[in-house]
Formats: structure tokens, C-alpha cells, sequence
């Protein structure tokens, strides 16, 4: 019996130690290694985690766009791969990913990270390397001054929020304001700039509660918020506890309380778990699927040909930031710093969130719809 | 050359020597051998952790008291370094001290009600204060920039050289890691550290021989938690952006589970430990999505079949035991003593 414990520890160990060369020998060849036929392009993505479902949105998305342009031959004659690593959503893991991709030169840009915490602890070390990030769901304001070299294509929390509380204030005449958000960086970012733009526009925050990702009964929160008497209730999180909100708040005797949020919780999961208490909920977003974009309406079907399943906005975020860094090697060669000076100076790109440039800082610049739930359907509405 | 065998074997401190100045040699030589800033990084992470483990096995492995809150400490050291020297302004090695001092001072405030009861309360009582810390890191934001964190965190200099290379953020780990090797070395063998692991084999036979129990697991856990707050200031200044979700109980599991996997009450097993559990998840990065479901089965396995760790008790013991079986030389030097 012991020595069958020693042989299966020995065995293991070596499993372990065949598996660490069997690793080892390419990450060792990919950083000196020639580009050859291919290009390669960097995705820093939580794959597992409790941000893994979007996580692995993004590389669908990013993966159908590399799969499109290696349908038409590539850049040059050359194909295009992409070398995914998992950040878990974790930002100790973003760095370690960071050097990663950093490290192996034959790797052009990256779209990455999701989480805006990743996307900073991320940052530094992209700038110093040199090579270009472009994140597909990091809407943090500090993201925008992390470097010359870190991009998004989704737009700040200010520019949402801001867009948000003007319908909401101003063309829907909402004055009592109730703010729920998720206790992490996005949801506290989006409940800053909602209660600093809807304030300004003379409505007051009645009440401000927050909420745990993940949280499951909101009943404490939503009978806070019924006895501050809003006349509308913002959301600053994601669609599963949003979906739960809107389900419970006819408990708290709210049912009828407006409901408006921004792009993060738009997503189908929003209607199949909310239900018919999710109808009427505004949002904004830049991504539809009733959007009368060509662009958008050939990912979507590209998408759904694809993996079965209509795209989420941050499938179509990251379709977008892999669409632009394969412009930029097209048009800029493979060469970092070159991609990056094309990327910087990108304007009017044409994508499935709409039209985009960048300014100064890398953030991009575009227009959100608006959106309202009519029939189990997101529709684009005027008001 | 048998003679030159036989000589180890009676010294085998010469030995230890030997290996050991070996092992130091081939790590300083590391970033010339590998100059490549991805292990450098994975080097400097095992760094940081075997840090953190050695610190934690001082109260978990050497002192028998179990502790579920290390990341907290890590990030109080990790906030209070950052906060100095971006705020103040402080010199590294002046914040490295006072981050020893602070969460070695809420080890103190966490220990003196705990530890003078006896079983697990102090799990417990970690367990809530890791869950406070990081709910005050996010919802204390006038001082910690709540969830979205510190960024921009300057890097050490020395007398106006500013390390920012990777590899001289490797060497100072490496001398940091070295140095806390030799002291908790010193510490374990000392009368102190036989006080400590005696009170881990009985505490009442400790009582009994005039070891006062609470003095020695307070001072250990005060150690233990300066300890892992000097490991969590060298992260601040290496990564230069902390934010709360990597000071959370998953951490303090990880850290836990490199001492436990590693060998409670064993420094070497507290490196390996730290060493292989940073490793394993790297190495195993090409099978991505599956790559947690197998690094969670390695320590399930592990665990089954080696369960007190890579550097466990019979490790250590049975060198003796054959020692004084076998080997007639041994007898000798028993009785010239």
C-alpha cells in the first residue's frame, strides 16, 4: 500500500513536470519567434470567475471577427491568431497576464481587460511594453488617463450616465431620484456619475442604496427605496440582479416604479429570468439588434450563424476592439507602436456599436441609442 | 571518497551548507538565464507568496493556531505601504517598516481576546476580520479610492536609484525572501520556537513546564501578521495599482493551502508550497478553461496521498530514526557527547 501511494505521488510528479516542458518549450520560442504565416493578437479575458460569462462573450466575439477576416485571407496573405489568457477578473491575475502578452513580441495589440480594475492593473505594464490594449467593458473613469497606449470601445460611465440623466430628467421629468448600484467599482463609478448628473440638472437622489453582486433577496434595499417615495429607480449593475429587482419590487408595493440603467444589462438574460416585470425597463445602449446599422445587422447574423445564440453587447464591444486592431495591422504593419499611432488618429470607424473615433485620452466617442423592453423585446424608442 | 560521503552524512549541516549556497547562486543567476519579463514576474509573484506562507505557517504550522484572514493582513500592508509613499511621499523601505508595524498592531488587537481562548476561535474571528477589511477597502473611499482602487504607486528607490526593472524588483524579493528565511530559521530553533511548537503538541503540558501559552501565540501571530504586511507593501510598489478584490478570503485560502500542501511547521515546505501553487496554475494556462477544475483535483489528489504536504513530518523525522537505527557512527556521537 505504500510504496502503490509512492509510485502514484512519483507519477504525478511527473505528470506535473512532463507538462511544465511540454508548456515551457513554446512560450519560449513565441517570444523570439518570427510572425511566419501568422499575426498574432492578444485577448486578456476573465474565462472563469464570476465574470465568466462575459468574459466569454468577449472571445466569441472577438473570435468571430479574426474568423471573418481569415474567411476573406487574412491581412496580407497572413492568418490571424489569437492567443486568449484567462485574467479570472482578478487584478493580482491581470498583471500576470499583462507580462504574458507583453512578453511574446510576435504579439501585435490585445483587446483586453473586462473588469476596469484588470483593465489598470493591466495598464502600466502594456504602456511600458508598448503594445496597444483596447478594452471591450472596462467603463471606469479612471481608465481614461491609464495610457497612451489603452484603449475602449466602450464609453465612459460619464458619457452614460450623463446621456441617462438628461432622458431622465429633463424629456422624462423625473425629480425624485432612487439609485440601487452593485458594491464594486462599475456599479459605484455609474451611481457617482448619475447622482452628480441628475443632481445637477435640479432632481434630487432621494435615496442610494448599494447591493452585492451575486445578492439574491433585495427586499431590505427595495423597501428603503419605496419609503423615499422616487418617482424613477437607476440602476447601476448587471442584468441578473437587475432581472431580480424588477421582480421583487411589487413586494416592497413599488411594482410600478419606472426602472432605467445603462448598456450593462442588456442582455436577453435580462428577459428570460425578469419576465413580464421587466417590460418598460429604458435603457441606453450603443448595441441592438433592431439597430438599422448594416454592420450591426451582419454581426448579429454572423454571430447567431455562428454559436447559435443572439450576441451580447459585450460580444459586439470586443467584435469592435478586434475589428480595429486588425485595421490597424492592415493599414499600420506589424509593428506595436505603429498600430498604436494608427489607432489613436482612427476616426469615424464603422462598427456593430455604432460609429467610433477615439480622442486624446483613447476613449471612443459615440452616440448611445435608447432603449425600452416592449413585449419581451428591446426596442429602440425616441423617447 | 567514501570518506568525503561518510563526512556529509556526519555533518549534515556541511551538507545543507552546500545545497543551499548551490540553490542561492542558480536563483541569482536566474534573470541572466531567463531573461524574460513573464518568469521574472512569476518569479518575483513566488516570491511574494512564499513570504506570505512562511508567515502564515509561523501561527498556522509552528504555533498550531489556525488563521483564515492572512489577505487581510497582506492588504492592510499592501494599503498602508501605498498610501505612504503616494501620499507622504515615505521612502519604501521606511513604508516596508511601518506596514510591518500597523498589521503587526491589528495582529496584536485580533490576538489579545483570541488567543486566550483555546480551539479555533481564532478561525473564526480571522475569517470576519478578513470580510471587515475588505468591506472597509471598498466602502472607505475617501482614503482607499473604495473598489476602484490605488493606481500610480511609486516604485522603491534607493538614495534616488528608482528600481523599476523587473529584475531588481526580483533581487530585492530575493533578499527579502532570504532574509526572512534566515530569521524565521533563527526564531524556529531558538528556545522561543521550541516554546512555540510545544504549545502546538499540548498546551497544557506547555502550562505545565512554565510556558505561558498566550504570550508565545501572541507574539507569533503579531509576526505573522507584520510579516504578511510587508509582502503585501512590496506588491504595492511592484504592481503599482492594488484594488480590493485581490485581498479576499479566495487569497487567504491560497496562501492556507501552500502551507498545508507545503508542510505545516516546515519552512522549506512553506517555499515549495508557495512555489509549486504559484507555478501550477501558470503551467497549466494552455488548457485554459479547465485549467482551476484541475489545479482544484492536483490538491484534492495531493491530498489524498501525501496529506501532510511535500516537506511533511516523516520527512524530517525518519532521517533520525535511520540515523540512530543504522548507523553505528551516529551511536558514536551520541555517546562522545
Amino acid at each position: 500500500m505504500k510504496s502503490l501511494k509512492k509510485i502514484l505521488a512519483a507519477a504525478l510528479t511527473m505528470a506535473l513536470a512532463v507538462s511544465a516542458v511540454g508548456c515551457g518549450a513554446p512560450g519560449g520560442s513565441g517570444g523570439s519567434g518570427g510572425s511566419g504565416d501568422t499575426l498574432k493578437i492578444g485577448l486578456a479575458t476573465p474565462l472563469t470567475g464570476a465574470s465568466a460569462e462575459d468574459g466569454k462573450a468577449i472571445q466569441e466575439g472577438v473570435n468571430l471577427a479574426v474568423k471573418q477576416i481569415n474567411d476573406q485571407g487574412g491581412i496580407d496573405g497572413k492568418t490571424v491568431e489569437v492567443v486568449a489568457e484567462d485574467d479570472k477578473g482578478d487584478p493580482s491575475e491581470a498583471a500576470t497576464v499583462a507580462n504574458k502578452l507583453a512578453q511574446d513580441e510576435s504579439i501585435l495589440a490585445l483587446v483586453g481587460d473586462f473588469n476596469s480594475s484588470c483593465t489598470l492593473a493591466g495598464a502600466p505594464i502594456y504602456n511600458d511594453a508598448g503594445i496597444v490594449q483596447i478594452s471591450p467593458g472596462s467603463s471606469a473613469e479612471a481608465v481614461t488617463d491609464a495610457g497612451d497606449f489603452t484603449f475602449r470601445t466602450i464609453t465612459t460611465d460619464a458619457v452614460q450616465g450623463k446621456y441617462l440623466a438628461k432622458w431622465c430628467v429633463d424629456e422624462l421629468g423625473y425629480k425624485n431620484i432612487a439609485i440601487l448600484f452593485e458594491n464594486d467599482d462599475y456599479g459605484k463609478g455609474l451611481a457617482d456619475v448619475a447622482q452628480r448628473e441628475t443632481e445637477g440638472l435640479g432632481a434630487k437622489v432621494v435615496v442610494r442604496e448599494a447591493y452585492e453582486v451575486n445578492q439574491t433577496d433585495f427586499s431590505t434595499v427595495l423597501t428603503k427605496v419605496a419609503k423615499a417615495k422616487p418617482d424613477v429607480l437607476i440602476i447601476g449593475g448587471l442584468y441578473n440582479e437587475t432581472a431580480l429587482i424588477a421582480k421583487q419590487r411589487s413586494k416592497a408595493g413599488i411594482g410600478e416604479l419606472p426602472i432605467m440603467g445603462v448598456d450593462a444589462i442588456y442582455s436577453d438574460a435580462l428577459i428570460d429570468l425578469g419576465g413580464k416585470a421587466v417590460e418598460g425597463i429604458k435603457l441606453t445602449s450603443y448595441f441592438s439588434d433592431s439597430s438599422e446599422s448594416k454592420v450591426t445587422q451582419d454581426f448579429i447574423k454572423a454571430y447567431t450563424d455562428e454559436y447559435g445564440k443572439a450576441p451580447g453587447t459585450y460580444a459586439a464591444y470586443a467584435y469592435d476592439a478586434a475589428l480595429i486592431i486588425m485595421d490597424g495591422i492592415k493599414n499600420a504593419g506589424a509593428d506595436r507602436a505603429a498600430i498604436r499611432d494608427y489607432i489613436a488618429g482612427l476616426q469615424d470607424f464603422e462598427g456593430a456599436t455604432g460609429t467610433a473615433s477615439f480622442d486624446k485620452n483613447g476613449d471612443v466617442i459615440k452616440e448611445p441609442l435608447r432603449m425600452e423592453i416592449k413585449d419581451g423585446k428591446f426596442t429602440v424608442v425616441d423617447k | 571518497m567514501q570518506s568525503i560521503i561518510i563526512d556529509l552524512f556526519q555533518k549534515p549541516g556541511q551538507y545543507k551548507k552546500v545545497a543551499g549556497f548551490i540553490l542561492v547562486a542558480l536563483l541569482a543567476a536566474f534573470p541572466y538565464i531567463y531573461f524574460n519579463n513573464y518568469y521574472l514576474h512569476i518569479a518575483i509573484l513566488v516570491g511574494i507568496f512564499v513570504i506570505l506562507s512562511l508567515s502564515l505557517n509561523l501561527i498556522t504550522g509552528f504555533t498550531g493556531q489556525l488563521c483564515l484572514g492572512h489577505a487581510a493582513f497582506y492588504g492592510v500592508g499592501a494599503y498602508v505601504g501605498a498610501l505612504l509613499m503616494k501620499n507622504l511621499q515615505m521612502n519604501f523601505f521606511l513604508a516596508l517598516i511601518v506596514s510591518f508595524l500597523v498589521t503587526g498592531l491589528f495582529g496584536l488587537l485580533l490576538g489579545i481576546p483570541t488567543l486566550r481562548l483555546r480551539g479555533d476561535y481564532l478561525a473564526i474571528v480571522t475569517l470576519g476580520f478578513g470580510e471587515i477589511v475588505r468591506l472597509v477597502f471598498i466602502n472607505w473611499e475617501e482614503v482607499t479610492n473604495g473598489p476602484m482602487g490605488l493606481r500610480s504607486i511609486p516604485a522603491p528607490s534607493i538614495m534616488g536609484f528608482v528600481l523599476k526593472e523587473r529584475y531588481m524588483f526580483y533581487y530585492l524579493i530575493l533578499i527579502m525572501v532570504l532574509l526572512v528565511l534566515f530569521l524565521m530559521n533563527r526564531l524556529i530553533n531558538s528556545g522561543f520556537g521550541m516554546a512555540m511548537q510545544t504549545i502546538k503538541a499540548d498546551e497544557i503540558a506547555a502550562e505545565s513546564i512554565g510556558i505561558y501559552p498566550v504570550k508565545y501565540k501572541l507574539i507569533a501571530f503579531i509576526l505573522s501578521s507584520g510579516l504578511a504586511g510587508v509582502a503585501g507593501c512590496f506588491y504595492a510598489s511592484y504592481v503599482s495599482y492594488i484594488s480590493p478584490t485581490t485581498f479576499v478570503y479566495n487569497t487567504s485560502v491560497t496562501i492556507l493551502a501552500m502551507v498545508v500542501l507545503g508542510g505545516l511547521g516546515s519552512l522549506a515546505g512553506s517555499v515549495i508550497g508557495a512555489a509549486v501553487l504559484t507555478l501550477i496554475p501558470e503551467v497549466l494556462r494552455f488548457i485554459s478553461d479547465y485549467r482551476m477544475l484541475l489545479f482544484g483535483a492536483l490538491m484534492v489528489l495531493m491530498m489524498i496521498f501525501k496529506p501532510e504536504g511535500f516537506w511533511g513530518v516523516s520527512k524530517r523525522v525518519k532521517n533520525i530514526y535511520k540515523l540512530k537505527a543504522g548507523r553505528r557512527h551516529h551511536e558514536r556521537d551520541i555517546k562522545s557527547q
